[in-house]
């Protein structure tokens, strides 16, 4: 009996310790063990290897997510939210929360780990850009959100469509300039006679809540983070 | 002055710029960011200086700009037109141009370059260089432009004329779709730029703007004060 918990404890440590550093590492951006940055973990483990490491010690695919990978997450937001970090911060982190969702994804398939839910993201028709959108994109990925993304230049009959198929309860759309924001105003119109009920997000560099309001659109959001934060508070 | 006047008539200049003629420096990128060179995370200076040496290397910007003459011109306080074509701007812009002897259209571009380098970071899901590529590229294309203003300043000594702000179609309340009107009065594919559907300018990174010159207008920063557009980048730059 002694010996079973003197061998247990060690391995508990061990797999405390793992789910401690995934977060930390999410937090500074440490993708892989070949990762430059942060100088201070060169040559040391990055969320790729401990991803690895943790399900090879057997710990369930749901705790690495929520307590090593999204609690990294989570003091990401929050510094960002304080103005202690920057966007580019988020990203950093981010592009590490990907790698192992990469890994994870075969959980995710087999439904062993469940997504906090799903939405579609599009850049609205007539409009090329799409910088903003696959920013967007890749933080909520990132955080356990499933992205059906219609790409750039999409009609309403395109939206409608998508939603149809995936059954979803929010769309995000974004926009760029001033001709797009009007097209915004017919989609969110036609989509709103089709689903009255379906929640539309807007994003762009030059909306703003009050655009947002007098298209009958739900919510305008300036950053990645604040629609992240409001769907884990409202959606899941 | 390094610029090369590579096309001149008498209402038409073109010019070309490399990133060393702009005040463009690493340091300016990472304070755009909202950092300082002590606490800016080691891959945001990592990235943004190479993404600064690849525009150097590979980027060659064009600028130019015609100049409509008083007898073609009508401005008011929220239109103006040129050669009976005519431009709602609405009235923050309006009044500001009104009273101009000549009007002034300009353009600047980066080319083809930023699209490039964006794609090869949109293949790999480099998010973080993709975002600071177009922050990079956004700050360079407004210093062409703002390089061009000084060239045209430069040009309008001999005249005691003075030159109002530049205005943007998208901006300030006028309506992007008018960059078709804009475009149809220069020359085609004017420094290599073209329009989408959507009135969207090609490549990308460019601005295009109109300035208004004259005895009696003035320089003044946008206004934003009154304006609804609380996320505008003019906003954030001049507040």
């Amino acid at each position: 009996m002694i010996n079973l918990v003197l061998s247990y404890l060690p391995m508990q440590n061990n797999m405390e310790n793992i789910i401690s550093q995934l977060g930390y590492c999410i937090e500074k951006g440490k993708v892989n063990i070949s990762s430059n940055y942060p100088t201070e973990l060169t040559g040391k483990p990055g969320v790729t290897e401990l991803t690895r490491e943790a399900l090879n010690l057997k710990i369930l695919p749901e705790v690495i997510l929520n307590d090593g990978l999204l609690s990294g997450m989570k003091v990401v937001g929050k510094k960002f939210r304080d103005g202690e970090i920057f966007l580019p911060e988020v990203l950093i982190s981010a592009k590490a929360m990907n790698a192992a969702m990469e890994i994870l994804r075969p959980y995710f398939v087999s439904g062993e780990i469940k997504l906090k839910g799903k939405l579609i993201l599009g850049t609205v028709e007539g409009d090329l850009h799409d910088i903003g959108k696959n920013i967007v994109k890749m933080v909520l990925e990132g955080a356990g959100w499933e992205i059906v993304d219609l790409g750039i230049n999409v009609s309403a009959d395109k939206f409608i469509e998508a939603i149809n198929q995936h059954k979803v309860n929010v769309v995000g759309m974004s926009a760029l300039l001033t001709t797009t924001m009007l097209n915004m105003s017919n989609i969110v119109e036609k989509i709103k006679e089709e689903f009255a009920e379906i929640e539309i997000v807007l994003g762009g560099a030059p909306l703003t809540k009050a655009f947002a309001e007098s298209i009958n659109a739900d919510q305008y959001f300036p950053d990645p983070q604040s629609f992240l934060e409001y769907l884990d508070n409202n959606h899941i | 002055m390094n610029d090369d006047l590579i096309h001149k008539f008498n209402d038409v200049q073109e010019y070309e710029f490399n990133l060393n003629d702009l005040n463009i420096s690493q340091t300016f990128i990472i304070k755009s960011l909202g950092y300082s060179e002590r606490n800016v995370p080691e891959p945001v200076a990592e990235n943004t200086k190479n993404i600064i040496e690849y525009f150097d290397r590979e980027m060659n910007i064009k600028c130019g700009y015609k100049r409509f003459e008083n007898s073609i011109i009508k401005t008011s306080s929220s239109n103006f037109s040129v050669s009976d074509i005519n431009f709602d701007c609405k009235k923050i812009i309006g009044k500001y141009l009104k009273g101009s002897e000549s009007l002034i259209f300009i353009v600047a571009t980066l080319g083809d370059v930023f699209e490039e380098l964006l794609n090869s970071f949109k293949s790999n899901n480099d998010y973080l260089e993709m975002f600071l590529s177009d922050k990079i590229a956004s700050e360079i294309v407004e210093a062409a432009a703002d390089k061009l203003e000084l060239i045209i300043e430069e040009n309008l000594k001999t005249e005691s004329l003075k030159m109002t702000n530049r205005y943007s179609p998208g901006y300030c309340g006028w309506n992007v779709s008018e960059q078709k009107k804009f475009f149809s009065l220069l020359p085609k594919s004017f420094c290599g730029v073209t329009l989408s559907d959507s009135a969207m300018m090609i490549p990308i990174k460019s601005v295009s703007a109109v300035i208004g010159i004259g005895k009696n207008v003035e320089r003044k920063d946008y206004e934003c004060s009154i304006c609804e557009d609380e996320f505008c980048y003019k906003r954030k730059k001049y507040e």
